[in-house]
C-alpha cells in the first residue's frame, strides 16, 4: 500500500490541471469503490458471523418433554390385549396389517405384534425391535422378540406433555437419519430439485419453477432453494423486498459454503414453519407429524408426508383442518410431482391420491394430563430454574400410568354426573379430585384435578385444602396402638356423650354421624364404624400432642394445631397430603415420598438427575398392621362395605371414609396391594355438597378399582405380631372354641390375660375365616 | 443492482471461505454449545453430516440425585455378599422378568454403575413390590453409593417384608452393622452384628 501512494504522489506532481481534475474525480470514485467494498465486506462479515451464530448457536428453545412411565411387558403380567392396544395408541403407534416398521402394531385376537421405536432411555438407548405378545384372558401369556422368547420388554413411553418456552415455539427435533426417505423425496421434488447440486441459489430452479407453474397453471414449485427458505428464518422481518431477497441469497451462499447439505437439510426440516396452535407455533416436521397426525414422523404414511410437504407453501392457506379440499388438492399435486420424477410408480400415485387426509382433531398435541404435569412441574421446580424447564429440551421421565390415569378420569367424571342426577341439584357444581399411587414405591400413577379433564385450571388434587373429617382417625388409633401396654384392638372404649372445654373456655360436644351412642365397644369396632364419641375419648386419653406427632410422622408437613377438634378431622389437607399420610400406612410404617418423576435427562439423553426410591421408617410395623387390620374391617363391615358388594368379597382392601360438617366434603382413602387412591368430592365454594364419604368419594374409588382390577392386599403378619382369640366384653384371651370369641392381632406381649369361655355376645369379627 | 450483487456474492464466498478456514467446525460448534448454560440443541456438524444433537444443561438440582462420575478410589467396596453373581438365585422369585432385571442389576453393580443398578432394581420392585430380596439388594446398592442412611432404611424395610427368610434377615442386619460402623457408631454396629449372629444360628 505505501508504495502505491508514493507513485501516485509522483504522478500528481507532474500532471496538468485537466488531468488533475480527472484524477480528483477518479480518486473520488476509487475511494467510493474502496469504501463500498469495505462496507460490503464488513456487512458480509457481520452477516457471516450472524448466520453462523444462528446456525450453530442456540437457535432453538425446546420445551421440556414429559413422558409417561414405560410399559414393561412380561409373561404373567396382568394386562389385557385391549389395554395394551390403548397404551400403544397413546404412545402414537399405528395399527397396520403387519407390524414391520417402528411404531406400528397389528392385532389378531389375543395376539399383538408390535414394532417398538428406537428410544433413548435415561439408562441407555434401546433399539427398535419387533415384539410378539400373546394374551390369555387379562394376562400376558407369551413374549417373543427377535431372538425368541423374552422375559421382559420395555416399550418406548408415550409423550404426555411439554413445558413450553415463553414464546411458545415448539419442536420435536428430528435427526436426518430418522426422517423417512419418502418425506425428503417429496420435499425436494416440489421445493428444491437441485438441492444436491446447487450452491445455495439456483437460477435453473427459478427458470424451471416458472415453466412448471405456467404449465400447471398454479404455483407448484418455488424458485427459492431449501437453503434460501431456511435463510428466511434468520431475519425477523418478513418483508418481501429485493433487499430481503438479496440477503436471503447471500445467507444461502454463506450457509452452503460453511455447512454440508445434510446439515442444512436437517436444520430446514426442524425449522420450517408448519402451522399454529393458538399461541404455540408449530415448527419442523417432527412436531407437525404429532400436531396433525398424533404420531411420530417415522410412523407416517406417504400421503401424510406429502400433506406436510404440501403445507410448506402456506400452512394456514393449506391448513388441512380448515381447508381440507384445498389441502388435499395440493397434497395430490405433491404426489403427482413425485410420480413425474419417477420416485413413485403411476399406480402408487393413483392409489395414494385416493386416501383421506387422515388428520386427527386438533388439541391432541397439548397435554391431556395437566394436573399430573402440574405435579411434575412442582417437583422439578425444586431443582431446576423455570428457564431450563422451558427451553432446554429436558426429557422428563415420569411415573404416570396412562391406564390408571384414564380410569381415574373416567370414574370421576361419570360418577359426578350420576351423583348430580341423583341429588337433583345444580349441574356442574360438584367437583372432585383423585390421586393414585403405587403404595410401596410412592410413585404417582394418576392425578386428576377436576371433572373437566384436559383443561388446566384449579388443580384440586394439589390445591384443594379441605377439612379431612374421619380420614384423620387412623392417625389417632395409630397413636394409641403404638402404646401396646395401654391400648390394643380389643381395648374397650365408651361411645357415650363427651364434653370438652377448650383453652378458650368454650365447650365442645361432638356427635356421632348417626346421632346415636353405642355404649361399650372395642377400639377395633370404633374405627371400623367411625364412631366420633369413642374416637374423641380415645384421642383425649392418648393425648393431642401424641396424635399430632403421629400425623407428622405419617407425613403431614403442614403445621397442625393440637385442638380437640383435630381428632375428628378439623385439620385441613389437600388430597396429595392425604395420599402421603395413607402411603405410610400402606407401606407398613415406612414413609415414602409421593414421587412423580423418575429421571431427568438432557435433550440428548445424558442423565441429569434421578429421583430414587427412598424410604424412612416412621413406625414399627406392628401397630401399623393393627390399624390396617381395622381399615380392612372398614371395607368389609364398616363405612366402606359397599366396596365388598361391588368389588367382590375376595378382594382384600383397606380404607377409610371421611365426611365433614353439613356434608361439605366427601372423602375416601384406601389401598389394595398395588394401588392406593385418595378421592375428594365437594363444591369449590365450600357449600354443602350433600354427600358423605361412602355415598360419594368411595363410589368413585370403587368405580376406578373395578376397571383396573387391583390385587388383593397382602396381609402377612409381620414379626412381633400375634393373633389371639379374645373375649372383648370381659377383656380376656380365650380358647378358640369359645362362643363369640373374636380373633385379634396383638403387638407381642400385649394380649390380655388368659381366661375360660364365658357367656358373651357376638361382636365384629376382624378375622375372615376361610 | 446487478453490479451490487457481484461483490456481495464474491465477498460472501471470500468471507465464508476465510471463516471456515479460520474456525474449524468442531471448535466453533463446541464454542457455541459451551458458552452458556442455556444452550439447547444445535444441528451438529459431525463429519458424517448426519447431525448429532449437542446440548449442555447444567444440573442445578440438589434434592434430586445429580450424576457424577463415580471415582474409583473413593467409592466404597461393596460387602461381598451383595449383588454378586447369581443374586437372582437368592431372590425368591419365579418371575423371569424380575430374574432378568436382577441379572442386569448385578452386572451394573459389578461394573460400578450403582445408579443404574439402583434404577434397574427399582424397575424390579415395581413388578414385585413385596419381594424382600429386591429391597435388600437396593440397600446394598445404596451402601455402595455411600448413601448410608438410605441403605439402613431399605434394609429395615427388607426385614419387615422378609420376616420368614432367616438368611435375608442376617444379610440385612450385617448391612445395617456396616452402615453403623461407617457412621462411627461402633456400639450400634456391634448390636446389629449380634442380631445377625443370633439369627444365623
Amino acid at each position: 500500500m505505501p508504495r502505491k501512494t508514493r507513485r501516485r504522489g509522483r504522478r500528481k506532481s507532474s500532471s496538468r490541471a485537466g488531468s488533475r481534475l480527472r484524477s480528483v474525480a477518479g480518486r473520488g470514485v476509487r475511494r467510493l469503490l474502496v469504501l463500498a467494498v469495505l462496507v460490503t465486506a464488513g456487512y458480509i462479515g457481520w452477516l457471516d458471523l450472524h448466520v453462523r451464530d444462528q446456525f450453530e448457536g442456540q437457535r432453538w428453545s425446546i420445551p421440556a418433554r414429559i413422558y409417561a412411565r414405560p410399559v414393561e411387558l412380561y409373561p404373567g403380567m396382568p394386562m389385557s390385549a385391549d389395554a395394551l392396544e390403548t397404551e400403544l395408541r397413546a404412545a402414537g403407534y399405528r395399527r397396520a396389517r403387519a407390524a414391520k416398521r417402528a411404531a406400528t402394531y397389528s392385532r389378531d385376537g389375543d395376539r399383538i405384534n408390535l414394532y417398538t421405536r428406537r428410544f433413548q432411555f435415561w439408562d441407555g438407548e434401546q433399539p427398535a425391535q419387533p415384539v410378539q405378545v400373546r394374551f390369555q384372558g387379562a394376562r400376558v401369556s407369551g413374549l417373543r422378540g427377535k431372538e425368541g422368547k423374552q422375559a421382559l420388554v420395555r416399550l418406548d413411553p408415550a409423550l404426555v406433555g411439554r413445558i413450553y418456552p415463553n414464546h411458545h415455539e415448539d419442536r420435536v427435533l428430528v435427526r436426518l437419519e430418522e426422517v423417512p426417505r419418502g418425506l425428503v423425496a417429496a420435499l425436494l421434488s416440489v421445493e428444491d430439485r437441485d438441492f444436491e447440486h446447487h450452491i445455495g441459489v439456483s437460477p435453473r430452479a427459478i427458470a424451471r419453477a416458472m415453466f412448471a407453474n405456467l404449465r400447471a397453471g398454479a404455483v407448484v414449485q418455488g424458485g427459492s432453494t431449501v437453503t434460501q427458505q431456511l435463510a428466511k428464518g434468520y431475519f425477523l422481518t418478513g418483508q418481501r423486498t429485493w433487499w430481503r431477497k438479496l440477503n436471503d441469497a447471500a445467507i444461502a451462499l454463506i450457509l452452503e459454503a460453511h455447512y454440508d447439505k445434510a446439515e442444512i437439510l436437517e436444520a430446514y426440516l426442524n425449522e420450517v414453519y408448519l402451522g399454529q396452535d393458538g399461541r404455540r407455533s408449530i415448527h419442523g416436521f417432527g412436531l407437525a407429524a404429532h400436531f396433525y397426525f398424533g404420531r411420530d414422523l417415522d410412523a407416517l404414511r406417504l400421503p401424510e408426508m406429502a400433506l406436510l410437504v404440501a403445507m410448506v407453501r402456506g400452512p394456514s392457506y393449506y391448513n388441512p383442518r380448515r381447508h381440507p379440499e384445498r389441502a388435499k388438492k395440493r397434497r395430490n399435486l405433491v404426489l403427482d410431482q413425485m410420480e413425474t420424477l419417477g420416485i413413485i410408480s403411476d399406480t402408487r400415485a393413483v392409489r395414494e391420491k385416493q386416501t383421506p387426509l387422515g388428520v386427527v382433531p386438533a388439541g391432541r398435541g397439548t397435554s391431556r394430563f395437566p394436573a399430573f404435569v402440574d405435579l411434575v412441574r412442582r417437583q422439578l421446580r425444586r431443582d431446576y430454574r423455570d428457564a431450563d424447564l422451558r427451553g432446554e429440551g429436558l426429557r422428563i421421565f415420569t411415573t404416570l400410568d396412562l391406564r390408571t390415569q384414564r380410569s381415574a378420569e373416567t370414574a370421576l367424571a361419570k360418577r359426578l354426573t350420576r351423583l348430580e342426577r341423583d341429588l337433583g341439584g345444580g349441574k356442574g357444581m360438584l367437583e372432585g379430585a383423585v390421586i393414585v399411587t403405587s403404595p410401596q414405591s410412592g410413585e404417582a400413577l394418576a392425578v386428576v384435578g377436576g371433572r373437566r379433564v384436559g383443561s388446566a385450571g384449579f388443580n384440586r388434587a394439589l390445591d384443594a385444602v379441605r377439612p379431612v373429617g374421619s380420614l384423620i382417625k387412623p392417625a389417632v388409633y395409630l397413636a394409641a396402638l403404638e402404646r401396646p401396654r395401654k391400648f390394643t384392638l380389643a381395648s374397650p372404649l365408651l361411645d357415650e356423650p363427651v364434653t370438652i372445654r377448650g383453652s378458650n373456655g368454650k365447650l365442645w360436644q361432638p356427635k356421632n354421624y348417626d346421632n346415636e351412642t353405642h355404649g361399650r365397644i372395642s377400639l377395633y369396632e370404633a374405627l371400623v364404624k367411625s364412631y366420633n364419641l369413642a374416637t374423641v375419648r380415645l384421642g383425649m386419653q392418648v393425648g393431642l400432642d401424641e396424635v399430632t406427632d403421629s400425623l407428622q410422622r405419617l407425613g403431614v408437613e403442614r403445621p397442625l394445631r393440637a385442638y380437640p377438634s383435630l381428632l375428628l378431622g378439623a385439620a385441613e389437607l389437600s388430597p396429595v397430603e392425604v395420599t402421603q399420610m395413607y402411603q405410610t400406612l400402606a407401606g407398613g410404617g415406612f414413609r415414602v415420598p409421593v414421587r412423580a418423576i423418575r429421571e431427568v435427562t438432557s435433550a440428548r439423553g445424558e442423565p441429569l438427575s434421578r429421583y430414587p426410591l427412598s424410604v424412612q421408617q416412621a413406625f414399627e410395623p406392628g401397630p401399623v398392621f393393627l390399624v390396617v387390620e381395622a381399615m380392612r374391617g372398614v371395607m368389609s363391615d364398616g363405612t366402606g362395605r359397599s366396596a365388598r358388594a361391588r368389588l367382590g368379597a375376595n378382594l382384600v382392601a383397606a380404607g377409610k371414609t371421611g365426611t365433614t360438617d353439613d356434608l361439605r366434603d366427601s372423602w375416601f382413602a384406601g389401598f389394595t396391594e398395588d394401588l392406593l387412591a385418595v378421592v375428594w368430592l365437594g363444591h369449590d365454594d365450600n357449600t354443602p355438597a350433600g354427600l358423605n364419604g361412602s355415598r360419594g368419594a368411595l363410589q368413585v374409588w370403587i368405580d376406578m378399582m373395578k376397571s383396573l382390577g387391583p390385587r388383593s392386599l397382602d396381609t402377612r403378619t409381620p414379626n412381633g405380631v400375634e393373633w389371639a382369640w379374645t373375649d372383648v366384653q370381659r377383656g380376656l384371651t380365650t380358647p378358640a372354641e369359645c362362643p363369640g370369641a373374636v380373633r385379634f392381632p396383638y403387638v407381642r406381649g400385649s394380649q390380655p390375660r388368659r381366661g375360660h369361655c364365658g357367656g358373651m355376645r357376638a361382636g365384629a369379627d376382624p378375622s375372615r375365616p376361610g | 443492482m446487478r453490479r451490487a450483487l457481484l461483490p456481495v456474492v464474491a465477498g460472501a464466498l471470500v468471507v465464508a471461505a476465510c471463516g471456515s478456514a479460520m474456525t474449524p467446525r468442531g471448535e466453533s460448534n463446541s464454542g457455541a454449545a459451551g458458552n452458556s448454560g442455556t444452550a439447547v440443541a444445535t444441528a451438529g456438524s459431525e463429519a458424517d453430516g448426519a447431525g448429532d444433537w449437542t446440548a449442555t444443561v447444567r444440573p442445578l438440582g440438589t434434592s434430586g440425585t445429580t450424576f457424577r462420575a463415580i471415582p474409583g478410589n473413593e467409592s466404597v467396596p461393596p460387602p461381598p455378599s451383595l449383588m454378586t453373581a447369581q443374586a437372582s438365585a437368592r431372590s425368591s422369585t419365579t418371575n423371569p422378568a424380575v430374574v432378568s432385571l436382577l441379572d442386569s442389576a448385578g452386572g451394573q453393580f459389578r461394573a460400578g454403575e450403582y445408579a443404574r443398578a439402583a434404577a434397574t432394581l427399582e424397575r424390579a420392585i415395581a413388578i414385585e413390590p413385596r419381594n424382600a430380596w429386591l429391597w435388600h439388594h437396593l440397600a446394598g446398592t445404596r451402601l455402595a453409593e455411600g448413601r448410608l442412611d438410605q441403605a439402613a432404611e431399605l434394609a429395615a424395610k427388607s426385614n419387615t417384608l422378609g420376616t420368614a427368610d432367616n438368611g435375608l434377615q442376617v444379610g440385612n442386619w450385617r448391612l445395617i452393622a456396616e452402615v453403623r460402623r461407617r457412621q462411627g457408631d461402633s456400639a450400634g454396629a456391634a448390636a446389629a452384628e449380634a442380631r445377625a449372629a443370633k439369627l444365623a444360628n
